[in-house]
């Protein structure tokens, strides 16, 4: 037996325009949905990190208060000195041992009108006037001093012979030991 | 029926939208958040972590003996008192048993060792960059001690010089030394005196600087926690630079004098006759 088709060609367009416009609805409302959605999420996890922030803000002003505290302003205080004395003392030459080198390399017959003593750096120009009994004596002098610990360009700068003896100009360097 | 299928279009258009106007500037503020987050939470770390190395450093500075603090704040005071200076040549010269002739004083800045210079430079560089000088997260310019340059004149006998002069070298106010001269006053028998020190008179003319450094008031700690600061720097490795005391200590009480093999030398008194 023949089929026949009995429903008309308008009553199946009209139904696939009513499917199409439903599925333009649900997609428009799904693709609305998300766009809200997403800005939604997105604006929630805006405020989260804001909020975060500001409690970082916040435990930073803490400690940074805790910081500043008198305590630890002390200690900074203490601990600056402590690099101004560090950097002092390391060029720091006392006098008194170079006294105290000098005298140890001296004989017994030399006298001294004057010593100077010059820091400059890491070392001592010391300059000194005496007298001894005759030039023997005072090129032992000199041989003597070049001996000491740390001395160098030990030098007779003027000698002269008076009524006392021989009245010389000494000068020499004493490095910093 | 037609509207439906218009409403399809019409959402495209308006997620467009809400895409442009809302969701990417919203995007946008959530990045530029996000990374002041980091930056913040970086910079809370690096304050926590320092707080906590800075306790440690005041710790070991409370172990300190009160006598080892004592002696550095007398090394370099916080205020130049000259009544304190005097008291102590007096002191020093009693001790050694010479008479103060005369002293003078005068104060001159210097550049300190925690680089100043290197400082302003840095200071004057970030400065040109565009940052304000007023910024207080600027590195942090530590006050310049001041040395006061003094010279002492003295009399009595050579020991009494050479014990005056040590003990100068040796005092807790941290004194350097620049130039020494010592001279054999003529004709000295002459002078009389019931506190006339016994043997040769000399003269002896010190010069040495001794300093002090202000208590700068306006340090902020915070601020400078992320500067070059080299105070900061090294207490923020949580401790203290304690063997600056130890070499502190041991250059006032070192005692230099080495005997010596050559024979036939050695004299006490260099100005005895």
């Amino acid at each position: 037996m023949k089929k026949i088709n009995l429903k008309s060609n308008e009553l199946t367009v009209n139904r696939d325009k009513r499917k199409s416009g439903n599925t333009a609805l649900s997609f428009g409302i799904i693709l609305l949905l998300m766009a809200l959605g997403s800005y939604g999420v997105l604006m929630l996890m805006n405020q989260k990190t804001v909020k975060e922030i500001d409690s970082v803000k916040g435990e930073i002003a803490k400690v940074k208060k805790e910081m500043d505290s008198s305590e630890f302003f002390e200690l900074y205080d203490f601990q600056s000195r402590l690099y101004e004395v560090e950097d002092l003392i390391k060029d720091k030459t006392g006098q008194h041992v170079n006294l105290e080198k000098i005298a140890a390399f001296t004989l017994p017959n030399t006298n001294f009108v004057s010593v100077e003593q010059k820091v400059t750096g890491q070392q001592t120009e010391v300059s000194a006037v005496i007298i001894v009994p005759d030039h023997y004596v005072l090129s032992q002098q000199l041989e003597a001093y070049s001996l000491m610990d740390g001395a160098k360009e030990v030098s007779l700068a003027s000698s002269e012979q008076g009524d006392e003896g021989v009245k010389a100009e000494l000068r020499f360097i004493i490095n910093k030991s | 029926m037609k509207l439906k299928i218009i409403f399809f279009p019409l959402t495209l258009i308006i997620s467009f939208a809400i895409f442009i106007l809302m969701i990417k500037p919203e995007w946008e503020s959530l990045g530029i958040n996000k990374v002041q987050l980091d930056t913040f939470s970086e910079k809370r770390d690096t304050l926590l972590n320092g707080k906590q190395n800075l306790q440690k450093a005041f710790d070991e500075y409370e172990e300190l003996d009160e006598s080892d603090r004592q002696l550095i704040m007398n090394a370099v005071p916080p205020y130049n008192n000259n009544d304190d200076f005097i008291a102590e040549i007096y002191k020093n010269m009693q001790g050694s048993g010479a008479f103060l002739v005369s002293t003078a004083l005068k104060e001159k800045n210097t550049n300190s060792a925690l680089n100043r210079t290197e400082c302003r430079d840095d200071k004057a560089n970030i400065a040109q960059a565009g940052t304000s000088t007023e910024d207080t997260s600027l590195p942090y310019c530590p006050p310049e001690r001041t040395i006061t340059d003094s010279r002492v004149e003295i009399v009595g006998n050579y020991l009494n010089i050479k014990d005056f002069v040590k003990l100068i070298d040796n005092q807790n106010r941290l004194a350097i030394p620049t130039k020494t001269t010592i001279e054999r006053i003529e004709n000295n028998e002459e002078i009389e005196g019931e506190e006339r020190p016994s043997g040769d008179l000399v003269k002896g003319i010190l010069q040495f600087d001794f300093f002090n450094k202000d208590i700068d008031e306006r340090i902020v700690l915070s601020n400078m926690a992320e500067s070059n600061d080299k105070v900061l720097s090294s207490l923020l490795l949580g401790s203290v630079n304690t063997q600056a005391i130890d070499a502190f200590k041991d250059s006032i009480t070192s005692d230099a004098f080495r005997p010596v093999s050559v024979s036939g030398m050695g004299k006490v008194d260099l100005f005895a006759k």
